[in-house]
């Protein structure tokens, strides 16, 4: 008798596996087209070979050297030989240009010295001295010495505004070069403001549609979500349209003799776009939570002598919570990845990191260093998650 | 606190007056015209199935409805233009309405702490109502970790911690088991007992109705149709209506025959002729009798008694309950009647039986 459990339990592993097998398809497209891209984009963020590649000769020339003084005299054939190979190969212009980014305006003379053509037999110290003094210059070496190991934290530092100083301590870059914090914070206030005005946009809507009766709710609802089945590039095009200085919205301010406001390429017309697009997103969790307290509630709270105003405050909106941080949080999370909003209504002053990542991504070719401005930003986000995430669960559930 | 009425040497319940009260929305009239005095004190019970309007007027009372007419006094002053929350009226809800992010003790602190009381105050009261529905236990649990029987007393506890001299009720044993039911519905009637507050006590279910009140209110379609005690109700119904909503009846049709001293004489459609009271029926009246199925006999057969009705019939089935018994008998000319019978009494289907049942028991209604 005692293979019927076993015959039972192995049916449970079949109908479980099959289960699995269902659900494989999905799991493989995720892991295929989701997490390995994101894993090894993220990667790229602290691994960077291409100088190793290319400059394999004067890697292994500068190994042994401690940075202290002149660089090793056999560097310099070494060097010439690992120019003339790139040229040959046709990789010089990208080995130039991830050599420029660790010791910026080393592009050209790169480029120079290659074109130069030194026979590697006869190249010296006074042969790349005659091209340009920094040839001489030790701390040009350190900083090709620094680039040959491909595991680097540079891209990581820079992208927070850091670098590694003479003495190998982490500091801070010079002001005029510190961009990146400046465009965090930027980011992060504009999600911040982003969810503050969608909520207070939505919680009297969420409150007035969870009280009415079922047609008026539904009515409330359709014309709440009615933007969020429209994709967001069309209406941020229609937002462009109406914000426009001969646009939709300053001719009406016209009609009453005002205006015209600059709404374009300013900061209050990336608020209202984004508000816009993101008020679906605040509303929703915040209404489906006040759909669920009973009217019974309120109706008790008075009953037990509790005026309007503190039965709302005391026994509504502790139960209305859980809804208002899951909005918030929703909302502020997807504000910080903005991109095609900020790039098409914002001005200049608004730029956000998602649109330094596509520069770096696009315009510049380093895609290291997009990288490593995504890590920064996921971990900030994981961060404020964490801090605020905690708030999510209702207290209620909190005891069981 | 919760002072035990003896103790207070008064009356702590409310006298409460409805007065012409009505209430439409749109064209539908909920409540049709309700007066009632309840004294301080009292049970009283507003019976009645869904949509007749007893709820409707608790929510009046409780000020969360207001009339479209007519007006309700609170110990004399009117209340229709007081504020709910004013009112010092504890109601307890029928789904408990408990806050779910508060604790139990929190819960019942709630009356007291929007009440401005001190902390000492708060906590020895909070104790005290806890204890008095033997939850004291239990203080620093949340609602959704108690028993339904247990969110039930503390709902009561809530209700009763700021010394309201009215508590209003809306079906507050509806969700529990029966067997729990009939020990909260005890454990109420203690309560009301010994705090001598005034109680209105919504609910459908005519058992209950009949087990805690002084006195019952049926509701019909709006209207109050009798308010008496519950053995009154019980045993002389006002209406066809009240009768069959409270307890079981046989229903037996016929023609009033005729009137006399006693009561009268009614003819069914089958040919027997029946001994009635006389209600307010007269000769030519096409009536209907409601007969209760315990106060149906089963006499022994042979015997001459000086029973009203009697009548032979046979026992067409049998339902066994443990402690009684229902038989369906026919009698002759093919009317059926449920009788209630002891259930050591051996009748299966197809004995002969001799029914009999005074003129008293059977109530006439006329039909329209």
């Amino acid at each position: 008798m005692t293979d019927t459990p076993v015959a039972g339990r192995s049916g449970r592993d079949g109908a479980r596996s099959r289960a699995v097998l269902l659900a494989a398809p999905l799991l493989g497209l995720m892991a295929l087209a989701f997490f390995a891209p994101i894993l090894w984009l993220l990667a790229m963020s602290v691994y960077d070979p291409t100088v190793a590649r290319g400059l394999p000769a004067t890697a292994e020339a500068l190994a042994g050297w401690s940075g202290d003084g002149n660089a090793p005299a056999a560097v310099y054939p070494a060097f010439a030989a690992d120019l003339g190979a790139a040229r040959e190969a046709g990789t010089l212009l990208d080995l130039a240009r991830a050599l420029n980014t660790r010791l910026p305006g080393i592009r050209s003379r790169v480029v120079s010295a290659a074109r130069a053509n030194i026979d590697p037999a006869a190249a010296d110290e006074a042969r790349f001295a005659a091209l340009h003094k920094s040839w001489v210059d030790p701390a040009t070496w350190r900083a090709v010495q620094a680039s040959t190991s491909p595991w680097t934290g540079f891209h990581l530092l820079a992208a927070l505004d850091l670098r590694v100083g003479a003495d190998g301590s982490i500091e801070r870059v010079p002001a005029e070069q510190a961009i990146f914090l400046k465009v965090f914070q930027r980011t992060f206030l504009l999600a911040a403001a982003v969810t503050l005005l969608t909520l207070i946009l939505a919680f009297p809507v969420a409150y007035f549609a969870a009280q009415a009766p079922r047609p008026l709710a539904t009515l409330i609802l359709a014309l709440v979500l009615l933007p969020f089945w429209t994709s967001m590039l069309v209406r941020t095009a229609s937002w462009m349209v109406l914000l426009q200085k001969e646009g939709a919205v300053n001719q009406i301010l016209a009609l009453f003799g005002l205006g015209p406001l600059s709404l374009m390429y300013s900061t209050s017309g990336l608020l209202i776009a984004m508000m816009h697009i993101q008020l679906p997103f605040t509303f929703l969790p915040i209404y489906s939570v006040m759909k669920n307290i009973p009217t019974q509630q309120l109706k008790a709270a008075y009953s037990l002598g509790a005026p309007p105003l503190t039965a709302f405050r005391r026994i509504y909106l502790p139960q209305a919570m859980p809804g208002v941080a899951a909005g918030c949080l929703l909302t502020f999370i997807l504000s910080l990845g903005y991109y095609i909003t900020p790039a098409l209504i914002g001005g200049p002053q608004d730029q956000v990191i998602s649109n330094s990542v596509a520069n770096y991504i696009n315009a510049e070719l380093n895609w290291h260093m997009a990288a490593a401005l995504s890590v920064v930003l996921l971990a900030f986000t994981f961060v404020l998650y964490a801090a605020f995430g905690r708030y999510l669960a209702p207290s209620s559930l909190k005891a069981k | 606190m919760l002072a035990r009425a003896e103790h207070a040497g008064e009356a702590r319940g409310a006298g409460l007056e409805i007065r012409a009260l009505h209430k439409s929305y749109g064209h539908f009239h909920a409540v049709k015209g309700i007066d009632l005095t309840v004294q301080p004190g009292e049970f009283l019970t507003f019976l009645g199935p869904s949509g007749s309007g007893k709820t409707t007027t608790l929510n009046i009372i409780a000020g969360f409805e207001t009339p479209t007419a007519g007006e309700v006094l609170f110990d004399g002053r009117p209340l229709v233009n007081t504020p709910p929350y004013r009112r010092d009226i504890g109601m307890v809800f029928q789904n408990y309405a408990l806050f779910p992010h508060l604790t139990v003790e929190e819960n019942v602190a709630f009356p007291l702490t929007v009440r401005k009381l001190s902390r000492a105050a708060v906590a020895e009261k909070v104790a005290q109502a806890l204890g008095m529905v033997q939850l004291g236990h239990l203080g620093a649990r949340y609602p959704a970790q108690l028993s339904g029987g247990q969110q039930q007393r503390v709902a009561l506890a809530r209700a009763l911690v700021f010394n309201p001299r009215l508590v209003l009720m809306d079906e507050p044993l509806g969700a529990l088991d029966k067997k729990l039911r009939d020990h909260m519905q005890v454990e109420l009637m203690h309560l009301h007992r010994s705090l001598g507050v005034t109680i209105i006590y919504v609910t459908h279910d005519q058992g209950e109705a009949l087990t805690m009140s002084n006195r019952i209110g049926v509701f019909q379609d709006g209207r109050l149709v009798q308010v008496d005690t519950p053995d009154i109700i019980y045993r002389s119904p006002a209406t066809l209506f009240v009768s069959d909503f409270v307890g079981e009846n046989n229903h037996l049709d016929g023609t009033v025959e005729e009137r006399h001293a006693e009561g009268c004489a009614v003819r069914l459609e089958s040919g027997l002729r029946i001994e009635s009271r006389s209600g307010e029926v007269g000769p030519g009246d096409a009536v209907r009798l409601t007969l209760r199925p315990e106060s149906i006999a089963i006499l022994p057969a042979g015997t001459v008694s000086g029973e009203d009705n009697r009548f032979a019939g046979r026992v067409v089935e049998r339902i066994y309950f443990g402690d009684h018994q229902r038989l369906v008998v026919q009698l002759q000319g093919g009317v059926t009647v449920m009788v209630k019978a002891s259930p050591s009494l051996a009748l299966p289907p197809g004995s002969p039986v001799e029914l009999g049942w005074p003129a008293a028991a059977c109530h006439p209604f006329r039909l329209s």
